[in-house]
């Protein structure tokens, strides 16, 4: 089971003098229940490419493939790739809208017509999968704090029980303790199976927490690989605009060196490597 | 596919033509002009040649025939109904009548022109939309009617609220897109049963809505205070409008066209 993105091309405003390319020919397959970040510059692609995974957007060349279901205007299909598929746009606070968190949550369940007795039981494992409880159920939305409204967002669409989950910048605006809290709980979330695809124009946050990364830039696939070959790329050649994180350049200052450490962006790695090293 | 890509109306499309660079009066006159001239003629030839104007203004700003064409088609419906309306009550010689309803020849007649002069209207007035960036039009505007100004009327505030509503219309046309694919990810069935039904789906559309929009309403007022913003007095122009012959000339070529078309449609025709 997997997604089958093929020959992907995307041009905004087609033949107006705004036509902008957005996405040019990409190529991927996102295995289920791996963690895939795609990285890329603001306008680079990455949202608009984002957005085909779940049918928001149609191919104009190309063939999104959702398990075997077609990402197609024609399709019959289209709710059923979209419940496949949660995408969590940037900000997702801006969505809610809901009296209560409750009915927040259980809005993507009904929608998908699931019975009324069986939503209580949904909206609850969304809620505690993003580390809140039942005493939010009858709070309402727009007051909670910044990053409880982010989680009730993820929630809402965590409810639909998707098997992919697409986000956009989930941590754009978040704090530092925020910001790990959340990726702690996509962490949990891809231990029990769910695909995670996470947008970011943030290298080192996706080193640090994926599977495979897929660089894009103007549209293009750059490169696609695992954190290690990505870094060992970087650290050859020099990618337009894409910077190795502090510690990896240190790490490979160090091997320049001709110390034995991996070249990696791992902070504590790192330490105990020239710990280890400075000891001997 | 943006959800709301169809809702060009009146965008601007900035490109280097003669039409864009006039000073935004001259347009605005000119179009007034125009509008006026729409309605002051009578003969099918009349429209004809008025058609043909409006093609070699497109064609002189360079734009495409088919934005021009396409930001008729919102109003489309209104065209139709007004033309409607016109055909089944205006009295006249009847042509056939089927219970009460009696359609007269002067009724079709007095239908198609109606249409007819609509469509014109809004071609023009989309053409001055298109080639004139909503900043210039609001100081267009301002200019035009800050004569009235020492008898009170409040030429630069209302030039400033067309500017940022219009300044917005895009930005909210983004957000509402936005917010639409988020909830249409959630499962939202935006475009399915009766009317009642539909309405009810926009509430989770249109609540977001509003919140941003009185937030961005907020951080707007706060932005434009904490750079002294206190009315129109005493401020000055990063582009000051600048009349030359080409703008006097422009808008007594078209001054000129309704004019002659006018004296041509009642004397000769």
């Amino acid at each position: 089971m997997s997604i089958k993105v093929e020959e992907l091309v995307y041009i905004y405003h087609k033949g107006t003098p705004l036509e902008t390319v957005a996405i040019d020919g990409i190529e991927l397959e996102i295995r289920k229940s791996e963690w895939l970040s795609i990285v890329g510059h603001t306008g680079s692609g990455k949202s608009t490419f984002a957005q085909h995974l779940n049918a928001l957007i149609f191919p104009q060349q190309g063939k999104v493939m959702v398990e075997n279901l077609e990402v197609d205007p024609e399709s019959k299909d289209l709710r059923k790739i979209r419940q496949l598929v949660g995408l969590v746009f940037q900000y997702p606070e801006q969505q809610l809208f809901a009296e209560t968190v409750f009915e927040e949550i259980a809005f993507a369940p009904r929608n998908w017509k699931v019975e009324e007795d069986r939503i209580q039981e949904r909206v609850e494992e969304a809620l505690v999968s993003v580390g809140l409880d039942q005493s939010f159920y009858d709070r309402n939305p727009f007051h909670l704090s910044g990053g409880e409204k982010r989680r009730v967002a993820i929630a809402s669409v965590l409810s639909a029980r998707p098997s992919y989950l697409v986000l956009d910048e989930p941590t754009a605006g978040l704090d530092a303790p925020g910001r790990r809290d959340l990726l702690g709980l996509l962490a949990d979330l891809r231990e029990k199976g769910l695909g995670i695809i996470l947008i970011t124009h943030d290298l080192e946050l996706a080193l640090s927490c994926s599977e495979r990364i897929m660089i894009i830039e103007k549209g293009k696939k750059l490169y696609c690989g695992t954190p290690d070959e990505i870094l060992s790329m970087l650290g050859q050649s020099h990618v337009h605009g894409l910077l190795l994180p502090d510690t990896a350049v240190l790490a490979n200052q160090l091997r320049a060196q001709g110390w034995d450490i991996p070249l990696t962006s791992d902070e504590r790695l790192l330490a105990n490597k020239i710990i280890e090293r400075v000891s001997l | 596919m943006k959800f709301l890509n169809h809702l060009t109306f009146g965008q601007y499309v900035p490109t280097s033509s003669i039409i864009h660079s006039l000073d935004p009066r001259a347009k605005i006159l000119g179009t007034i002009c125009l509008l006026t001239g729409v309605f002051l003629v009578e003969h099918p030839s009349a429209f004809i040649i008025w058609f043909l104007f409006l093609c070699s203004v497109t064609l002189l700003s360079r734009l495409p025939f088919r934005l021009i064409l396409g930001s008729a088609r919102p109003v489309m419906i209104l065209v139709l109904f007004t033309a409607f309306i016109h055909v089944f009550f205006t009295k006249g010689t009847p042509l056939f009548s089927i219970g009460f309803i009696t359609l007269s020849r002067e009724g079709v007649i007095m239908g198609i022109y109606m249409g007819i002069r609509l469509l014109l209207l809004v071609l023009f007035a989309s053409l001055l939309t298109l080639t004139t960036s909503p900043i210039e039009l609001a100081d267009g505007l301002e200019a035009l009617f800050s004569p009235l100004k020492p008898l009170g009327f409040p030429a630069h505030e209302l030039a400033m609220m067309m500017t940022i509503a219009l300044r917005f219309i895009p930005t909210l046309l983004d957000e509402t897109d936005r917010i639409m694919k988020a909830q249409l990810a959630r499962g939202a069935d935006l475009d399915r049963g009766g009317l009642l039904k539909r309405l009810r789906s926009f509430i989770p559309v249109l609540i977001p809505l509003f919140v941003i929009v009185f937030q961005r309403a907020d951080d707007l007022a706060i932005a434009m205070e904490s750079r002294c913003y206190k009315g129109g007095t005493g401020r000055t122009r990063m582009n000051p409008l600048n009349w030359s012959m080409r703008d006097s000339s422009a808008l007594l070529v078209s001054l000129m066209c309704v004019l002659l078309l006018s004296w041509i449609d009642r004397s000769v025709w």
